[in-house]
């Protein structure tokens, strides 16, 4: 395949400047692909498809400054392409939805690997406002302006999806 | 209205604003930002919500980058766009330390919890070839299956695992050993194993969760390249005469792929899980 190279960002070397952008980007995009997929394997194939596409369509792009945001969506709607059929980790019916609690950090820190579990389990609806949030940096109005869905329904879930993690990554005892 | 009906108001208001968030200048909601200046309770709340925050959002990013990333997916990229001997991605000037094992065979955490409790341990104990030939094999100490069992039997008493872990022993990964762990024990604690003062394996703790609840196990990783590699039928008598000594309640598997000899340990009390987890022993 040999796509027209549109991304330049002023660079005359199309790939010279894909190059650039993704030893610049990659690392952060990895971060935000893992916690989307759960799977280091996907989050690699996500950053490909992401750029890729960046690639295709650089010109879409018109304050370079904004690059990683630009990404950042390409990647999500890279993400969001792929779960669109229908799969099994729909919202766990036995799981039950607490109310918003205590605002207090969690003592003791995260582990970073529990909390991708605990993400893992979240279904999408909960799990893409809260990383939409905290990766993409976005208020909640843009995020229901992204997802399509009314502003209130972003602070439910982004509340209970916090919550939900919460009790999550609440210490729990060992089996025996 | 009361001074906690204010407080009520003003924190279900500002509750939804980024700590960044252009509305807090907004004229309407000057009067919850009047308030939260002079009231130390809800200055207090706001500081608890913040750090909360805070704490979430660098837990998320808390993501290990897996070696080689840039350089790998630059080369993904290039054979994707480039048209023949014409088109070449400008060389990567980052410097990464070449992979023994694919960084593509470490297992996602989703399937831990996901899947069957025993292949679930299978997935996270996954892990690509080495490079057989990269060290010299004359010179290698002797290791048999019985120790490398015998090193993991010493595991088998939970609460010392967890003091040899978490407790003042806690080793780094030994740099000397050219193992690249899967992304899940990337970040656990481990202890080396010394043989004839060569590090030939590794022991880790781990915690994965299924079917609803956390699960503590142990792995021991051995290199091959640095101890005599037992053939397979070796291998898999020690491995079952070993394994049958393990208190009940303790399942283990063991396989062999590429350089490296796994034994994971499972503890559990549930038939259901026992049944899953059946001993095996596969050589690839």
């Amino acid at each position: 395949m040999n796509a027209d190279p549109l991304l330049s960002f002023g660079d005359p070397d199309p790939m010279r400047a894909l190059a650039a952008l993704v030893e610049e980007h990659a690392s952060y995009l990895f971060r935000y692909a893992y916690r989307l997929s759960g799977s280091q394997a996907d989050a690699e194939d996500l950053l490909q498809q992401t750029f890729l596409m960046a690639h295709r369509h650089g010109e879409q792009l018109r304050e370079p400054e904004r690059a990683r945001a630009w990404l950042c969506v390409i990647l999500r709607n890279a993400f969001l392409k792929q779960v669109s059929k229908p799969r099994e980790c729909a919202l766990n019916p036995e799981i039950e939805i607490p109310e918003p609690s205590s605002d207090a950090p969690l003592e003791g820190g995260i582990d970073s690997e529990e909390l991708q579990t605990a993400l893992q389990e979240l279904s999408d609806e909960y799990r893409l406002p809260l990383l939409l949030y905290y990766f993409e940096d976005l208020s909640y109005k843009d995020i229901a302006e992204q997802l399509g869905i009314p502003i209130g329904t972003v602070m439910s879930r982004l509340a209970r999806g916090k919550a939900l993690l919460k009790r999550r990554l609440s210490p729990v005892p060992l089996p025996p | 209205m009361s001074n906690l009906d204010v407080c009520s108001q003003v924190r279900g208001t500002l509750q939804w604003l980024r700590a960044d968030d252009p509305e807090w200048s907004s004229p309407e909601l000057s009067a919850d930002v009047a308030h939260l200046h002079i009231c130390p309770a809800c200055q207090a709340w706001a500081q608890q919500l913040q750090a909360a925050d805070r704490q979430l959002q660098t837990a998320l990013h808390a993501v290990a980058i897996p070696a080689g990333l840039t350089q790998r997916l630059l080369g993904r990229l290039q054979t994707e766009l480039a048209s023949p001997a014409t088109t070449t991605l400008a060389a990567p000037t980052v410097t990464v330390p070449s992979p023994v094992i694919s960084p593509a065979a470490a297992p996602a955490r989703r399937q831990l919890s996901r899947r069957a409790l025993g292949s679930s341990v299978a997935a996270v104990l996954l892990a690509g070839l080495g490079s057989w030939w990269l060290w010299p094999r004359t010179e290698l100490p002797e290791i048999t299956v019985p120790q490398l069992m015998a090193l993991l039997a010493t595991q088998q008493d939970w609460k010392t695992s967890k003091s040899l872990f978490t407790g003042s022993f806690a080793p780094q990964l030994p740099s000397t050993m050219d193992l690249r762990y899967p992304a899940d024990l990337a970040e656990q604690t481990g202890r080396s194993v010394v043989v004839a003062g060569q590090e030939v394996a590794a022991i880790y703790t781990f915690d994965f969760h299924a079917a609803r609840q956390t699960w503590t196990a142990v792995l021991l990783v051995a290199d091959l390249r640095r101890v005599r590699a037992p053939d397979a039928d070796t291998l898999a008598t020690a491995f079952a005469q070993a394994e049958s000594t393990y208190p009940p309640g303790c399942v283990a598997r063991a396989w062999r792929q590429g350089d490296f000899l796994y034994i994971s340990l499972v503890r559990t009390n549930r038939p259901d899980v026992l049944e899953t987890l059946r001993p095996q022993f596969h050589v690839s």
